[in-house]
C-alpha cells in the first residue's frame, strides 16, 4: 500500500515546552491510525504540524510522498481533509454549512452529492430533515457528525480528525468508527486523535504519545 | 448668493449651546463631562489652527507643499487609526499609511482631474479639502474594518485553519473574515447613502449652500463627495488588509501575533 503520511524523528515544542521528540509514524493508504495519550501531550499539535500549522523543532513530515515545505504545503493541504475538535462555521443553515468546503477552488470538482451525503448521514444516525435546519438548532453531537460527513464526502487521500467523537454517545461513536473504517477501506489514510476506547479498538494501529 | 461670515462673537454665542450636553453629561453622572469639555476645547483649537495654516497653504498654493501636507495628514491619520485598535504598530502602521496615501492620491486626482476638470489638480483650494474629507471617512471605516477583521480572525482561528486544512488558499481562508469586516464597516456608509437628502442633509452640501453656492451645484458636489468617500474607504481597506497580511501570516499561512499583548508561541 502507498505511504500517505510519514513522520520521521519529529520533535515539537509549544510555548517553550517540549511535547514530543523522536516520533516516527507511518500511515499507508487504507490504514486507520489512532493517536492517543494524556491531555497536553501534543496529539492535536501533531495533526496541526502535519498540516504545517505548527513548525516542527526537528524531524520531517511527508504527505503522499512529498516533504512538507514552503513549496509543497498548499499542494499537500489540497490532498487532506481536516476536522478540528471544535468548529463553528459561518452559516445560517446546515445546507449553507455543507457547501463551505465544496466552494473552495481545490474541492469544486468533487461537488456535493446529496445522495452520498444522506447515505453517510443514515450510517451516522442523522436524519435528512437536518439538511434544512438552522445551524444554531443543532446539538454538539449532530454538528460534529455533520462536519465529519463533509470530510468524508471530500474524498481526500488523507483524513486528519481531531477528537471526532468528543461530543457523542457510545452508540454514535460506534457509527463514526464504522464511517472511518469505511473511508480506510476505500483507500484513504485516516489519522484520528482520540481517547475513546471504541475507536482505539476499531482502528488498525494505536500510536501513543 | 454671497457668503455670510460668522463673527467671533457669533461663534462664542454658538458655542454656548455646548452647555446643554455638558449639563446633561454632568446631571446623569456619566463621567464623560471632562472628556467632553476637553474634546470641545481640542476641536476649537485644532480648527482655529487649521484655519491659520490653510490660509498659508492657500496663499502659497504650491503643489509640493500641498502634497507634503497630504503626506503629513496620512501619517497622523495612520497613527490615529492604529492607536484606536489593539493591534501592534509594527504590523499595521505601514499598511495603513500606504493604504491611506495611495487611495487619497488616486481618488482625489481622478475626481479633480476627470470630474471637476480642475486646471491644477494640486491647487490648494481643490486638493486639500478633497483629501481632508477622504481621510476623515477612511479613518472611521478602516478602524472598524481592521478591528473586526483581526479580532474575528483571532477568535475564529479554528475556522481559518479548518479551511486551510481542507485545501483553501490563504485568500479563501481569510475571505469570511474580510467579508465580515466589509459588511460591518460599510453597512453604516450604505445606510447613510440611502437616507441622504431625506433624513440627513450632509455637511458638504450645507457648507456649500451656506457658503453661497446654488443648491443644484451643492447637490452635485455632495453626490460626488459621497461617491468618492465610499470608493476611497473601500480601496484603503483592501490595500491595508492586503499589505498587513504580509506581516500577519508567515509563509505557511500561520497566524502571527498581531495584538499588543500577544507573544510568539502563544
Amino acid at each position: 500500500m502507498a505511504e500517505m503520511l510519514k513522520i520521521e524523528r519529529a520533535a515539537l515544542r509549544l510555548g517553550g515546552r517540549l511535547l514530543f521528540r523522536d516520533l516516527d509514524m507511518d500511515v499507508a493508504a487504507g490504514q486507520w491510525v489512532c493517536v492517543t495519550g494524556e491531555s497536553g501531550c501534543g496529539k492535536t499539535s501533531l495533526l496541526r504540524a502535519v498540516l504545517g500549522f505548527l513548525p516542527l523543532e526537528a524531524g520531517r513530515v511527508s504527505v503522499c510522498g512529498e516533504d512538507l515545505s514552503l513549496h509543497t504545503v498548499e499542494r499537500i493541504r489540497r490532498r487532506t481533509a481536516y476536522v478540528p475538535q471544535e468548529l463553528f462555521l459561518p452559516a445560517d443553515t446546515v445546507e449553507e454549512m455543507l457547501r463551505i468546503p465544496f466552494d473552495l477552488k481545490a474541492n469544486r470538482r468533487t461537488g456535493l452529492s446529496l445522495e452520498s451525503l444522506f447515505r453517510i448521514w443514515e450510517a451516522l444516525g442523522l436524519g435528512r430533515d437536518l439538511y434544512h435546519r438552522k445551524v444554531g438548532q443543532l446539538s454538539g453531537g449532530q454538528r460534529q457528525r455533520i462536519i465529519l460527513s463533509m470530510a468524508a464526502l471530500l474524498g481526500k487521500r488523507l483524513l486528519l480528525a481531531d477528537e471526532p467523537t468528543s461530543a457523542l454517545d457510545e452508540e454514535s461513536v460506534g457509527k463514526v468508527a464504522g464511517l472511518l473504517r469505511g473511508m480506510a477501506a476505500r483507500g484513504a489514510a485516516v489519522v484520528s486523535v482520540s481517547h475513546n476506547r471504541t475507536l482505539l479498538e476499531a482502528c488498525d494501529r494505536v500510536v501513543r504519545l | 448668493m454671497g457668503t455670510v461670515d460668522l463673527t467671533y462673537g457669533g461663534l462664542a454665542v454658538g458655542m454656548l449651546l455646548m452647555l446643554v450636553p455638558f449639563y446633561f453629561l454632568w446631571r446623569f453622572r456619566t463621567g464623560l463631562l471632562a472628556s467632553a469639555v476637553l474634546g470641545t476645547v481640542r476641536m476649537t483649537v485644532q480648527l482655529l489652527l487649521i484655519g491659520v495654516y490653510l490660509r498659508f497653504l492657500f496663499q502659497w498654493d504650491k503643489a509640493w507643499v500641498n502634497v507634503l501636507w497630504m503626506v503629513a495628514m496620512a501619517v497622523i491619520a495612520s497613527y490615529t487609526a492604529v492607536s484606536r485598535t489593539a493591534l501592534r504598530r509594527s504590523v499595521l502602521l505601514l499598511p495603513v499609511f500606504v493604504g491611506f496615501l495611495s487611495t487619497v492620491l488616486l481618488v482625489s486626482l481622478y475626481f479633480l482631474g476627470f470630474v471637476v476638470r480642475a486646471d491644477d489638480v494640486f491647487a490648494a483650494r481643490f486638493f486639500i479639502p478633497v483629501a481632508g474629507v477622504l481621510f476623515g471617512n477612511m479613518l472611521t471605516v478602516n478602524i472598524m474594518a481592521v478591528n473586526v477583521y483581526y479580532s474575528e480572525l483571532h477568535r475564529e482561528q479554528a475556522m481559518y485553519y479548518y479551511l486551510l486544512g481542507n485545501g483553501a488558499s490563504r485568500f479563501e481562508a481569510t475571505l469570511p473574515f474580510l467579508r465580515s469586516a466589509v459588511i460591518k464597516s460599510f453597512s453604516p456608509c450604505i445606510a447613510n447613502m440611502a437616507v441622504l437628502g431625506i433624513v440627513s442633509f450632509p455637511g458638504t452640501m450645507i457648507g456649500q449652500i451656506l457658503g453661497g453656492s446654488m443648491p443644484e451645484v451643492a447637490i452635485k458636489y455632495q453626490l460626488m463627495i459621497s461617491v468618492i468617500t465610499v470608493v476611497a474607504s473601500m480601496l484603503s481597506l483592501v490595500v491595508t488588509i492586503s499589505l498587513s497580511a504580509r506581516r500577519t501570516f508567515d509563509e505557511f499561512g500561520r497566524l502571527q501575533p498581531v495584538f499588543r499583548e500577544e507573544r510568539n508561541g502563544k
